[in-house]
């Protein structure tokens, strides 16, 4: 690949390299050596040259993610009772409906946040891990940004669950209207927080580990 | 730089958990929605109006069973197919006499249907079927389906002559509750229709051979002048239609009735009463009204006329009313049972069936000892059944004036007997027969003479009510009185032989005429008016509302300008009236009162409404007076009182806001009134007549001040806040003049106006300042007086301020008093005193005052006399503050 056209007179790229961790609590820079050292000697907290596990735990992740897509995008996740009459809307119900009322704003607003960025989400993980596993050394940077981009949204694919709950909060007129979670929600509940996770427990590092060949990750 | 170590782990990581987990929940959700996924159907319907693919819900029994998922047009245009997604739930529902039909709102003049799909939106509803053949494609019906006849509760079949508003679906109705429903109905060969109706099972029990229904469709009005009924049903029913039904408690012991049992459904309410059914001949149907009429037997109600028919046939029974009885007066028909009608009468002697003036005549009867019977026929209202036991006579008239069978005999007011029959003889006179109670039998000997006490017959007054109506006039049945000559009254005489012939005078004059011996103890007085009156012969002389006497002829006097009034006054009530007295017509009603003290409404008797009397008062003691009398009468009891007042006139500038009945009063008290206003010959200024109360009259003197009291609103005050409500009124202030009619009023309250109590100074200032009348005076910021008025000394260098110091402060005012002004705020500075504010109240800075201090010892002297003058200092000086002598108020 394309460590092979690296000359051996080039400065070391990673700390790993240079022998050298960092804790990943309170940064402290611990020297790689013989000595066993586990935790942290400022803060205490284990130490590893890379988060441990990653790939495989955003693989595990990213995975169920994937799988829980399913059910929160087909099963309805919200139910409005008007009336004593139920009606029961999926997100992409609720999506049409804002989109045929001609509120495009808010139709695109909740498409992009409940649908696109989970989809993205996933697909942008599932992408880097698949770099990672193929090692490809191209587009390093992109993929860092995107990543970057991916732990920087997370958050924000809540907001579907949070305007249900906050409905479910102000909408409670009883017989009149009511509006309730439907089964759904959990499923997008756990889309959103495995998505998150995922980015969480991914080291940015092994990226680049990767891309110049050295592999670090089953630390 | 501590060092770290890598280690190597191997196997696989439990994070691989989650994904398991998520497999499994998906698996299982996938799993399921398989297993459950909904089953098609094809349904076609006439009409898919109100139902929207993808929405519309398949409903049973409120729960939604599936879903309407794609509407099409069939091929033939006339029907559309819906794909339904039903519940896997429901699939063993789905067998081929499954029924669909859609729940639209529906309302309309004839229903009012599915009003919560206005909300929800339309839906389909499902009528499970009994078949084993499973379906997968339907027909919907257009209405909904009826109740199947196997389905638990009771069906039952109305058999009825017409439907009226009844339809599929219109309510049965117990006690205004919906307890089942009309099914459908179908026309029988013979015209008859049968409604198939349906109870629900909770209720099925209440319906037993013997129940009743009716037909509950909307409003029923019925009746007549004698009064209306008006039924409405709940207003479902109103507008659905609807039927209801009771079971008589009698026939609450008969075991449920069964399903397919046919019951008659009747027209309304009146029609489906249970009782027992009769006919009653009547000789006319005035005043009988279908539904309304009841039958009264000892004042309870036993039955109602349910039905008036013509009898064509029968000369002397021309209708026959169908009546219902109430099975426990079921003893009461038998043959000799009489029926007859009775209706309201109005006559002097008093009213009788009082209540049927308001409810309408009424059929009563007396129950015969014969065998059981269902026909009958009502006695004539030519001879009237007589209640009570007495001995028969007759009378002879010319004429029977108002006079009915029923109408009272009378003595001294007194109902004696009554009227049974009468009969028109060959020679146009007329035959009357009547009865005497037992108990009074020995009211009647030969003497007695009768005459016809129809007091309303009487034609003759101007302004007499004139009763045209018919009605009114049978109300208004007269009767007979008798007397007999009062020097007969102590002695027994004989009684008379029954069916003895009597003649029947017309009226009590024409009685004393031919009987003067009749004339009882009393004498005749005139009353003689200028004005129509409303009084007849026969009209009532009251005495505090006690009847004393009555009015036997009006007539114009000789010179046809007057009315005279002859009057009789009864002989135990002659030291009432004197020469003193005085007469008034009494009208029937009488409001009294004003705002203040309220109003007071007065009735007079019954018949001095209808007929109008006089009265009298005796304010004074007067002489006996002889028979002919001649007395004045008075328009009302006002103008009879205040007959004596003293009429005096009083001439004012300008017309000063006063009108007729304002109140002329002395010192806040009434003691006369304004009669009327005009203006002067020259037109200028006003000339009032007023009455003056004749104790008063000393008040009257050429010097004596008159003002108009009005309400007044200043800087200083409201004043006289009651005239806005009572009315300015006079006010009165006596001079010392000679007595005198003819006063002169002032335009403007007086300026010192005199009060005879308290103790009044005049204080002179230089000038008035801010002080008004009204202003109080204070001594030690107390207020013992106030300022009366002011006016311009006789030499114009000084105002003279009058006071009127209350009792009991008069004796603090003495020789050696000072007086000084008390308005406004005294503000007085100085380098070395500061500021000091000084006033007496806030009353003074806004409308001024006076106030006075009194020196101790040697230089107070004595009390002062009415009317000493003092000096009015603009400002106290220092050492008058400190003078605090000691006076007791009262010795």
């Amino acid at each position: 690949m394309n460590s092979k056209n690296r000359t051996e007179t080039e400065v070391p790229v990673t700390g790993l390299e240079a022998g050298l961790m960092v804790c990943h609590e309170c940064k402290k820079v611990v020297a790689l050596d013989d000595r066993p050292l586990n935790n942290c000697p400022r803060c205490g907290s284990p130490i590893h040259p890379r988060k441990p596990d990653s790939v495989i735990k955003s693989w595990a992740l990213v995975l169920t993610s994937l799988i829980l897509l399913f059910p929160a995008n087909i099963l309805p996740i919200m139910k409005v009772e008007y009336m004593g009459a139920s009606e029961y809307s999926t997100i992409m119900d609720g999506i049409i409906y804002f989109f045929k009322e001609g509120s495009y704003g808010i139709g695109i607003v909740i498409l992009v946040a409940s649908v696109l960025v989970p989809v993205f989400k996933i697909l942008g993980i599932m992408m880097i891990l698949v770099s990672i596993h193929f090692r490809i050394e191209s587009w390093l940077s992109h993929k860092t940004l995107m990543f970057r981009f991916i732990k920087f949204i997370g958050r924000w694919s809540m907001l579907d669950i949070f305007v249900i709950a906050l409905l479910t909060g102000l909408v409670d007129f009883g017989f009149l209207t009511t509006i309730a979670a439907a089964p759904a929600a959990p499923f997008f509940c756990g889309v959103v927080i495995t998505t998150m996770l995922a980015a969480e427990v991914f080291d940015t590092r092994l990226l680049w580990d990767a891309g110049t060949g050295k592999d670090h990750d089953h630390s | 730089m501590e060092k770290g170590n890598i280690k190597k782990r191997k196997g696989i990581s439990p994070i691989w958990i989650l994904p398991v987990v998520a497999l499994a929940i998906g698996g299982w959700l996938l799993y399921k929605s398989i297993v459950e996924r909904p089953i098609d159907i094809i349904v076609h319907f006439h009409s898919a109006e109100g139902v929207t693919a993808g929405k519309t819900k398949v409903m049973f029994k409120g729960l939604p069973i599936g879903v309407v998922k794609k509407i099409t047009v069939d091929k033939g245009l006339d029907t559309v197919s819906m794909t339904i997604a039903i519940s896997r739930q429901a699939e063993k529902g789905l067998v081929q006499d499954l029924k669909f039909w859609i729940v639209r709102p529906e309302v309309s003049a004839g229903r009012v249907r599915g009003l919560e799909t206005l909300l929800t939106g339309s839906y389909i509803a499902v009528q499970p079927g009994k078949s084993k053949i499973p379906c997968r494609e339907f027909t919907g019906l257009d209405e909904p389906p009826p109740v199947p006849d196997d389905a638990p509760g009771l069906h039952i079949r109305l058999a009825t002559d017409a439907l009226n508003s009844l339809q599929k679906g219109s309510a049965i109705y117990y006690k205004d509750i919906k307890v089942g429903s009309i099914q459908g109905y179908k026309m029988e060969g013979n015209g008859k229709i049968l409604v198939d109706g349906y109870i629900e099972p909770q209720y099925s029990k209440l319906v037993r051979p013997g129940t009743r229904f009716w037909n509950a469709s909307g409003i029923t009005l019925k009746g007549g002048l004698n009064g209306i009924i008006f039924h409405m049903e709940s207003l479902s029913s109103l507008i659905n239609g609807g039927v209801s039904f009771y079971t008589p408690p009698e026939l609450m012991n008969q075991p449920p009735a069964q399903n397919g049992t046919v019951f008659k459904l009747f027209r309304d309410y009146e029609d489906a009463q249970y009782g027992i059914e009769i006919t009653l001949n009547l000789f006319d149907g005035e005043s009988v009204v279908e539904g309304l009429t009841k039958v009264i037997y000892h004042g309870i109600e036993v039955g109602r006329v349910k039905k008036v028919k013509l009898n064509p046939h029968n000369k002397r029974y021309k209708v026959t009313a169908t009546i219902l009885i109430d099975p426990m007066a079921e003893s009461a028909l038998r043959t000799g049972t009489r029926f007859w009608i009775i209706r309201p009468r109005v006559g002097l002697g008093g009213v009788s069936n009082l209540s049927t003036l308001v409810s309408g005549p009424y059929i009563t009867f007396v129950p015969g000892k014969g065998e059981p019977c269902r026909q009958f026929s009502v006695q004539g209202s030519h001879s009237k059944e007589i209640l009570k036991e007495g001995t028969y006579y007759r009378l002879v008239a010319q004429d029977l004036h108002a006079l009915e069978p029923g109408a009272p005999v009378l003595f001294k007011h007194i109902q004696v007997g009554e009227i049974a029959k009468y009969t028109l003889n060959k020679d146009n006179s007329v035959d009357l027969v009547f009865i005497i109670y037992d108990e009074f039998q020995h009211l009647i000997n030969d003497k007695c003479v009768f005459w016809n006490y129809s007091g309303l017959n009487v034609k003759v007054t101007p302004a007499a009510v004139s009763f045209s109506t018919d009605s009114l006039k049978a109300i208004m049945a007269g009767g007979v009185a008798f007397d007999y000559p009062h020097r007969y009254y102590k002695k027994k005489l004989k009684k008379a032989k029954a069916w003895r012939r009597f003649r029947l005078y017309d009226s009590y004059s024409d009685a004393v005429k031919h009987v003067p011996s009749l004339k009882p103890g009393g004498i005749f007085v005139q009353l003689e008016t200028d004005q129509p009156v409303s009084v007849v012969a026969g009209s009532p002389v009251y005495y505090k509302k006690i009847q004393v006497g009555e009015i036997t002829g009006v007539r114009l006097d000789s010179k046809k300008d007057r009315i005279v009034i002859n009057a009789f006054i009864r002989e135990d009530y002659l030291d009432l009236v004197t020469s003193e007295s005085r007469f008034y017509l009494a009208s029937g009603f009488e409001v009294k009162g004003n705002i203040r003290s309220g109003f007071k409404f007065r009735t007079s008797p019954v018949a001095s409404i209808v007929m109008g009397s006089i009265g009298f008062i005796n304010p004074q003691k007067g002489k006996k007076i002889r028979s002919w009398h001649r007395f004045r009468l008075y328009p009302d009891i006002q103008e009879a009182k205040n007959a004596d007042y003293m009429p005096i006139t009083i001439r004012f500038s300008s017309s000063q806001d006063i009108e007729e009945n304002s109140q002329i009063r002395y010192q806040g008290v009434k003691i006369g009134f304004v009669k009327n206003i005009r203006f002067q010959d020259n037109m200028k200024g006003v000339l009032v007549s007023a009455m003056v109360d004749r104790d008063y009259a000393s008040l009257f003197r050429s010097g004596t001040k008159l003002w108009v009291v009005k309400p007044e609103f200043g800087l200083g005050g409201v004043r006289n806040l009651d005239t806005v409500v009572t009315g300015p009124y006079i006010a009165v202030l006596p001079g010392n003049g000679p007595l005198t009619k003819a006063l002169v009023g002032l335009d403007a309250p007086p300026a010192v106006p005199y009060l005879n109590k308290g103790l009044h100074v005049v204080v002179e200032a230089e000038s008035l300042g801010s002080l008004k009348r009204g202003c109080p005076v204070y001594y030690k910021q107390v207020k013992v007086g106030r300022v009366l008025g002011y006016e311009l000394s006789p030499d114009s260098t000084e105002v003279w301020i009058h006071l009127n110091i209350f009792e009991p402060y008069t004796r603090l005012v003495r020789q050696g008093s000072r007086f000084w002004n008390a308005s406004g705020v005294r503000v007085r500075a100085g380098i070395f005193s500061g500021v000091k504010v000084d006033t007496e109240s806030v009353e003074t800075i806004m409308a001024g005052g006076v106030a006075f201090a009194t020196p101790p010892g040697r230089e107070m002297g004595m009390p002062v006399a009415q009317g000493t003058h003092f000096v009015l200092y603009k400002e106290p000086k220092e050492d008058w503050m400190k003078w605090s002598p000691t006076i007791f108020l009262s010795e």
